[in-house]
């Protein structure tokens, strides 16, 4: 069980909370979107629970393990796609999903399985040799996600993930992430496809300036309609 | 394929015009002076060569400066070959052309000549110009006999580039991402280099300081030009255009021989094309490519090993990084026997300790400065650093413990050549290896906590940063490394052996104390607070 509890952030040099008081818990077989506009603050919740980045106040624990006290223990069990597809752009696709399962302690048998098993899914199994600095925008997403799964995390954490990749595959990955969920596994992501969010998410956690202003449980509220509501949430943060 | 070939020129042209300015011009000013250093040196060499080997003609002589520069070009027609044909950027593209196989590989190998002949005219009128002029043998039929083996030069490095590449493209994909070996081998060749460099200065310093060189000396020389005007060697015959001897026997033997080398080449080459062509079609992939295996390591190993990668797949930090380290022991070694040679007479043997110390601290120094760009360097790739289940501690060790790595491996080599080469006493090369590794651990300690305390994550495109920290770290540890080695020359003449070593040991270790206290008390704060 993934739960945040309280958890403020203000960046330095800015007086503002960046995210206030944020409240949030996703069980095993749940998958929780992050909603917002640009600037929201859900990046800020998605670094601060991957343990990327520092924060103040509140608490974050993943499977009973506290991403401040206990960091090593609760990173064992998350793997995270960012937001820009940042990997090390020398190393080869295979190197680059070796040295990540080799850092999360991942067996041979896991790291084969991303390799073959994984690339094939998602279709970049031909550039697995290749060096990442030659890849295109879509084929580091994949190859990221590839990393972010190579240890099997109990929390699968990605930054709006559907950015870059073609219709394809963005249906390929949105059907990964339900399946991912349903195995025991939590699925946090971000996104402004609200359709992806719909589909999939059984949690929509909506994020405007900072503040969790709601957490709808879609699974029962079967006739939510979540662009309605986003236009309308975002109208009143315009007007407010 | 004729339209094939002008596109491709024009590409060829227009990638040149869209470089930089400033840097082309300054690329352009360095261009000309290192090619006027190297005709003033073959200038010499001729003269040189010329007094000392009086019994071989000028056409003789030729043979050494054909070989040199056909050994150049041969290099450069398997560099391209490789480029245009095995491992082509644009093939893709090309690909789809309305062109068979067999045109764009015809098509491309006539563009790898083209390229050779423009490189080659380039070095061998000049360079055989400065050589005639040397051997006072500048007629007027040397300008057509320049032409002619200009034309001619060429050849031989293309013919055998079409048999050479294939096997080298073989060679280079098994090495690929083996960085040891290629380490090894970058080794090899900047030793080699030195080797080289110190031969020929010692030679012309001879020449000089003597009037002539030692008969030793000629007799080499003697034998190499004799060597390379074996009928083997083909590069030799270019020596019948240029100076119209045998003229038509030279001309026959070096086209015979290129259009057998030429036909033996294609016949390798052109179904290795093909399958690299049909592969980028296919599949998109390419023919070579060597594929990694999946290993088994665990963390603090493989971060070993990617802090390895890193650095030798970050072109800029391998040489200079790696050039120093390798150089450590060189210059311990010039030094040392400057010191032995000059030194020694006026003020004793006790010299080469100091001068060693000194010598050595400003090159750890140097090696170690890497080390404040240990995070930074990292770029935008810090969140994996700061993502995955490995403690900072044990991150920055690792960080610490491979830049120690390069350090002690030059000093390491340093003491051994220190204490075979006699310059220090068996307790004197101890006693250095163990404070000096001590200084090393300060300077990579030092530099990870300004690292720390100034983490700048912008880098450039090849991964290499911008930031003054190197700079800070160089200068701090050449002044470190200038006050020790004052003290070790200054103290022996003041104090006993004994108590000089105490002394030293005792700064390193004060130096290396205070680094380690900084690090363990104020790391953890300035790791957490580095955001991204």
């Amino acid at each position: 069980m993934l739960k945040i509890e309280k958890y403020s952030k203000k960046y330095r040099n800015n007086d503002a909370y960046s995210a206030k008081e944020i409240d949030l818990i996703a069980e095993a077989g749940e998958v929780c979107g992050l909603v917002g506009s640009n600037g929201a603050g859900k990046s800020t919740i998605i670094k601060a629970v991957t343990g990327i980045l520092p924060f103040d106040e509140g608490t974050i624990t993943l499977e009973g393990y506290d991403i401040v006290r206990q960091p090593e223990q609760a990173k064992r069990l998350i793997g995270y796609v960012p937001d820009d597809h940042t990997v090390y752009e020398k190393l080869t696709g295979r190197e680059y999903v070796n040295y990540i399962g080799s850092l999360y302690g991942a067996s041979k048998e896991q790291k084969r399985r991303a390799v073959e098993e994984l690339a094939v899914t998602f279709g970049i199994a031909h550039a697995l040799d290749v060096q990442i600095a030659n890849y295109s925008h879509g084929m580091k997403q994949k190859i990221c996600i590839l990393g972010s799964l190579v240890h099997e995390p109990m929390l699968w954490v990605l930054d709006e993930p559907m950015v870059g990749l073609d219709p394809q595959t963005m249906i390929l990955l949105r059907n990964f992430i339900r399946k991912y969920a349903d195995d025991g596994h939590i699925v946090l992501f971000s996104s402004h496809n609200l359709d992806t969010v719909q589909k999939v998410c059984d949690k929509v956690a909506f994020i405007r300036a900072g503040e969790l202003i709601s957490l709808t449980d879609l699974r029962n509220e079967k006739d939510f309609d979540l662009e309605a509501y986003y236009l309308k949430a975002t109208e009143v943060a315009a007007n407010a | 394929m004729l339209e094939y070939i002008r596109l491709q020129m024009k590409l060829a042209r227009s990638g040149g015009r869209g470089a930089r300015k400033g840097s082309t011009a300054l690329t352009w000013v360095f261009g000309i002076i290192v090619v006027c250093v190297v005709l003033a040196l073959l200038y010499v060499l001729s003269l040189v060569l010329h007094g000392e080997l009086s019994a071989f003609s000028a056409r003789e002589l030729s043979a050494l400066f054909f070989t040199v520069i056909e050994l150049g070009l041969a290099v450069m027609a398997v560099s391209q070959q490789m480029k245009r044909l095995y491992r082509p950027k644009d093939i893709q593209i090309t690909a789809r052309f309305p062109l068979s196989p067999f045109r764009l590989y015809l098509a491309n190998l006539i563009l790898v000549y083209i390229n050779l002949a423009i490189v080659g005219a380039i070095l061998t009128v000049p360079v055989m110009a400065v050589f005639c002029a040397g051997t006072g043998s500048f007629v007027w039929q040397t300008v057509f006999g320049l032409l002619l083996a200009a034309l001619a030069a060429p050849l031989m490095p293309f013919a055998v580039s079409t048999i050479v590449a294939v096997p080298v493209m073989y060679l280079l994909t098994l090495l690929e991402n083996r960085n040891v070996i290629r380490m090894a081998i970058f080794i090899v060749f900047l030793a080699g280099f030195f080797v080289l460099y110190n031969y020929v200065l010692s030679m012309l310093t001879e020449y000089f300081l003597h009037s002539g060189v030692g008969q030793e000396t000629v007799s080499v020389w003697d034998g190499l030009i004799r060597a390379l005007n074996s009928p083997f060697n083909v590069a030799a015959y270019c020596g019948n255009l240029l100076f119209f001897e045998n003229f038509w026997a030279g001309l026959g033997i070096v086209l015979g021989v290129f259009a057998v080398l030429t036909a033996a080449g294609l016949l390798l080459s052109r179904p290795v094309y093909v399958r690299v062509h049909r592969k980028a079609l296919e599949t998109g992939g390419s023919v070579f490519r060597r594929r990694s295996r999946v290993d088994g390591y665990g963390p603090a190993a493989a971060m070993l090993r990617h802090g390895f990668k890193e650095i030798l797949r970050t072109r800029a930090y391998a040489y200079f990084y790696l050039g120093i380290a390798i150089a450590t022991p060189v210059m311990v070694f010039f030094c040392n026997r400057l010191v032995t040679e000059a030194g020694q007479a006026q003020i004793g043997s006790g010299v080469n300790f100091g001068a060693s110390v000194l010598v050595l601290t400003v090159f750890m120094a140097m090696i170690s400065a890497f080390s404040a760009a240990s995070l930074s360097m990292e770029g935008k790739t810090f969140y994996i650093t700061k993502l995955v289940p490995v403690s900072y501690r044990k991150q920055l060790l690792i960080k610490s413990l491979l830049n120690l790595c390069v350090s002690a491996g030059a000093l390491l080599i340093s003491c051994t050549v220190l204490g075979v080469m006699r310059f220090l006493t068996p307790g004197q090369t101890c006693f250095l290896a163990g404070a000096e590794l001590l200084c090393a651990a300060g300077f990579v300690l030092n530099g990870v906590n300004i690292n720390l305390i100034n983490p700048n994550l912008k880098v450039k495109a090849d991964g290499e940063t911008d930031e003054i920290n190197i700079t800070l770290m160089m200068i701090l540890g050449i002044f470190i490394g200038a006050v020790l080695g004052a003290a070790a020359i200054i103290l022996p003449f003041l104090l006993e052996e004994a108590a000089v070593w105490l002394i030293l040991l005792a700064a390193a270790a004060v130096y290396f104390g205070v680094n380690a206290c900084v690090f363990a008390f104020t790391a953890k704060k300035r790791y957490n607070r580095i955001e991204i």
